[in-house]
């Protein structure tokens, strides 16, 4: 009689338990899908950042060549629109710095912006 | 079936949701990593290609008159490109090096380390005066 009053009690608990797993189920399937968003966004900055380090070499080419800024601002926005372009020119050697800032997207937003930069050097061929 | 059977077969789900939440988010972190590993492989090879151009571009003028200082014009360029010379050499007023960058995580240069003996990360380029010239 008490063993039977005993198992009444634990199905009863068992019962409380129904649908855990599905609550658990969705909790991991919220925190898979903002895994995902982060992981996509980082991937998106990678290449981004690839993207950036290219057209600041694209660029030092053509002002090491000795055309204006506005020509490597043109080669540098053909391949990264949104960047923002600086030509300095320190002794013998031509610089660009290519940088630009990319805001998150949707609930990622409060992580803040990133900026990307990349610059690169060429010997200046119109002192050669 | 006994309810000693149903309550162990409650009990043996409990956690199994988070246990799998928890492997998918680690598979996706790896993968990130393995991600962020390639890009930063692939971004020191662009370096060291573009160091390795810039730099025999900057050798080339010197080529004629100096070949030694046209190497060290080259070292100097592909240093502030975050690469490194690993061979110049000046023939026929051609300038040929061979440059090489370091990826910018530890993680990468040691798969970098690791599969060094089958690939080869450096970079060569070739540049003439004329085509120094030529590039004006």
């Amino acid at each position: 009689m008490q063993i039977h009053r005993l198992c009444a009690r634990r199905v009863n608990v068992a019962a409380h338990d129904v649908g855990s797993v599905s609550v658990e189920a969705a909790m991991g399937m919220l925190a898979i899908c903002f895994a995902l968003l982060v992981a996509a966004w980082c991937a998106g900055l990678l290449i981004a950042q690839l993207a950036v380090g290219e057209a600041a070499r694209a660029g030092v080419r053509v002002a090491a060549r000795g055309d204006a800024a506005g020509a490597v601002s043109v080669e540098v926005h053909r391949l990264v629109p949104e960047a923002d372009v600086a030509v300095t020119h320190e002794g013998a050697d031509v610089r660009v710095e290519v940088s630009r800032v990319v805001r998150p997207p949707g609930m990622l937003e409060h992580l803040g912006d990133v900026r990307l930069s990349a610059s690169s050097y060429a010997a200046d061929e119109t002192q050669s | 079936m006994s309810a000693k059977e149903l309550l162990a077969l409650a009990r043996r789900d409990e956690g199994m949701a988070i246990f799998g939440a928890i492997c998918s988010v680690l598979v996706l972190l790896s993968m990130l990593l393995a991600a962020t590993t390639c890009a930063d492989l692939l971004a020191a090879r662009q370096r060291a290609a573009a160091a390795a151009d810039v730099a025999a571009l900057a050798a080339a003028p010197d080529a004629v008159l100096s070949p030694d200082d046209a190497c060290i014009r080259a070292r100097e360029i592909a240093a502030l490109n975050d690469a490194r010379l690993i061979s110049c050499q000046v023939q026929n007023e051609e300038v040929v090096v061979r440059a090489v960058a370091s990826p910018r995580t530890n993680w990468a240069r040691w798969i970098e380390h690791v599969v060094s003996d089958s690939t080869d990360p450096s970079v060569s380029a070739r540049a003439t005066m004329s085509e120094s010239a030529s590039s004006k």
